[in-house]
């Protein structure tokens, strides 16, 4: 699961990116004019209070909404243009989703949920069952893969998700508050995981309010008000 | 994702909610037990209606005086009029004038007072022709019938039917005793083949007296309508085949010796058992499509139910449904998940439905005493209706789960 870094090849390049919601007659500015890029290796925290338009940036990221302005290419790829189909695909190869809530199936082991995006993916059963088998050990569950998300710790929880986030080897592992809802030992675990997979490297890119978290990155992008306020 | 997959999914999610899996289920069942149930009722009633009028006499025409189409002048009742004499019956025997018509049996029929010494018994008795016995299907069980001699010298003789002969003679041998008549003493000669225990209408031919028709006319009908007048004749076509054939050569024969010009005008009626048979069979039908309807809405209800649970259950799995389609799930897989879970819920229910429905009609006759006929096409057509249900009523919930954004399904809580 190695991939060669190349700090000059860039993953993610967001140009002039906007996005406007209508809520009710009110139209909400969430994001203004975003540009950024995040080379593919990189490990990147994008913090901002609430509102800032952080989640907004995460899911356009994230191919689970597209911008209303601006271009966004994700591995040379211009998003933008492509129908929800190909978004379908570009979610299930290209990226691991992580998130606050876990977001895992209760009446599923934690094998079959790890198993799910190979599922949509069209690989056969065997395959499926080696690496997921595989995902989990590398997340340190190996022994609870046949446990429900019910018998295991919301650490171990976030631990399956990321597992579920890495069966499909993404170009980019992308986690909205991944500590939110666990305490710090568990945090710090959660962290630590992603601190191993970007040295072996992955590209992660955490959404986060909490400087903690942002710290492990390597590189912080402030977001306020809809703009990046640096880049450093 | 696979066929397989989605249906090791489907099945799994079925499993995961099963109380309400159980309850859409159960909601199907019921309209589709309810279907089969009332299709096999009516085809029931519907072939037991049929044997029974098959019981009283097959290719029957009977004409009876006055007309139920009069549109001129003053005319009786059905069957109250004195417009058909013997010479009519004779007339519609000739084969040439006829050749559709097998047999003739005249009728004169009253209801009279059979006296056996102590014992007496009021029955119908027909005054009718040996064609009789042939024109009714029926046998004899003992004796002899009429013949045409007993015709030809007005002979006071009488056969008389099982229940009738019960009543009189109890288990004592009936032939060649004397009973009287309205007065008139008569010998038994015969009696007749029961048709058999069960419903009012057969236990009715089974009590009946049958004598000569010349006795009849000389004893009883002149006193009754003062002239040689018919209450009816009774025809027997060739078979099922030419029974309009017949009718029509009645029609055309009457109105002929009648001096009628106009059909309008006939002073007549000809009815068919046939016309009986398929009025008693619309009836049922009438009575299929009723029940049957009720079914149908039962089965609408199921099927609503299916479409609402399968709504609360897209609402419920939001959460599910976004995660889905962020781990890479197309709008088309979701659609079908959603569509292969109310397949299943409508075929289970369907399956178990029929199930049930086959049961009933194997116990439900000997609780009911009706019979119960379900028609394969029913069962069949069961299963079909049910997973369209499922599938009908899953379109709509299906396609919200399908349209639903992945941002707004992860954002609710």
């Amino acid at each position: 699961m190695v991939v060669l870094v190349d700090s000059a090849t860039p993953l993610v390049e967001l140009k002039n990116v906007s996005k406007s919601y209508k809520l009710g007659s009110v139209t909400v500015e969430a994001l203004r004019g975003v540009t950024c890029t995040i080379n593919e290796g990189e490990y990147v925290a994008i913090i901002g209070p609430s509102g800032s338009g952080k989640s907004t940036l995460m899911h356009l990221i994230g191919c689970l909404d597209s911008p209303s302005g601006g271009e966004y290419n994700l591995a040379s790829e211009s998003v933008a243009e492509l129908d929800d189909f190909e978004l379908a695909d570009i979610r299930n190869r290209r990226i691991g989703f992580i998130f606050q809530q876990f977001n895992l199936l209760a009446p599923m082991s934690a094998l079959r949920n790890v198993e799910l995006p190979l599922l949509y993916a069209g690989i056969d059963k065997k395959e499926r069952r080696d690496r997921a088998t595989a995902a989990l050990a590398r997340v340190g569950l190996g022994e609870r893969s046949n446990h429900k998300p019910t018998e295991l710790s919301g650490g171990q929880q976030q631990r399956v998700a990321i597992a579920r986030a890495l069966v499909v080897n993404p170009s980019l592992l992308l986690a909205d508050e991944p500590t939110g809802n666990l305490d710090s030992v568990a945090a710090r675990e959660v962290l630590e995981i992603f601190d191993e997979l970007n040295k072996s490297g992955r590209t992660i890119v955490v959404i986060t309010h909490d400087d903690e978290v942002a710290r492990h990155a390597d590189r912080i992008i402030h977001i306020r008000d809809g703009k990046l306020q640096s880049a450093s | 994702m696979t066929w397989r997959m989605t249906l090791t999914s489907a099945f799994e999610a079925v499993q995961w909610h099963r109380l309400r899996s159980l309850l859409t289920v159960v909601g199907i069942l019921i309209g589709i037990t309810a279907v089969m149930i009332t299709v096999g009722i009516g085809e029931g009633a519907q072939a037991t209606v049929a044997s029974q009028i098959e019981s009283l006499g097959s290719n029957l025409l009977t004409v009876t005086p006055g007309s139920s189409s009069s549109t001129a002048g003053v005319r009786g009742g059905l069957g109250s009029a004195t417009t058909l004499t013997l010479q009519d019956a004779a007339a519609l025997s000739n084969p040439k004038v006829a050749p559709a018509i097998s047999e003739v049996a005249p009728i004169i029929a009253g209801s009279e007072t059979l006296t056996f010494g102590t014992t007496t018994w009021t029955t119908t008795v027909d005054g009718s022709s040996p064609a009789w016995l042939s024109v009714r299907s029926r046998s004899m069980e003992s004796g002899r019938f009429i013949n045409n001699q007993d015709v030809q010298s007005n002979a006071p003789v009488i056969v008389l039917g099982a229940l009738t002969a019960q009543e009189l003679f109890g288990a004592a041998n009936p032939i060649g005793q004397t009973i009287n008549v309205k007065s008139i003493p008569m010998t038994v000669i015969g009696v007749l083949t029961p048709i058999g225990s069960g419903s009012a209408a057969q236990s009715n031919q089974d009590d009946i007296g049958v004598i000569p028709i010349s006795t009849a006319e000389l004893y009883f009908a002149k006193a009754a309508t003062g002239g040689n007048s018919l209450q009816s004749i009774l025809i027997k076509a060739q078979n099922s085949q030419v029974l309009s054939a017949a009718y029509q050569e009645i029609n055309h024969e009457l109105l002929m010796t009648h001096q009628i010009s106009s059909p309008v005008n006939a002073d007549f009626t000809v009815t068919a058992e046939q016309s009986i048979v398929s009025a008693a069979t619309s009836v049922s039908t009438t009575l299929t499509y009723l029940l049957g309807s009720v079914a149908a809405i039962s089965l609408l209800v199921g099927g609503i139910g299916v479409m609402n649970i399968m709504l609360v259950s897209v609402t419920e799995r939001t959460r599910e449904i976004g995660l889905r389609k962020a781990l890479g799930a197309t709008r088309i897989d979701i659609r079908r998940q959603f569509l292969v879970e109310a397949a299943i819920l409508g075929l289970t229910g369907g399956a178990i439905g029929v199930a049930l429905g086959e049961i009933g009609q194997r116990v439900l006759p000997k609780v009911i005493g009706y019979s119960i006929s379900i028609p394969a096409v029913a069962t069949v057509g069961s299963l079909v209706i049910a997973i369209g249900i499922g599938l009908g009523f899953g379109v709509y919930p299906a396609a919200r789960a399908a349209k639903l954004s992945p941002l707004d399904a992860l954002r609710s809580e």
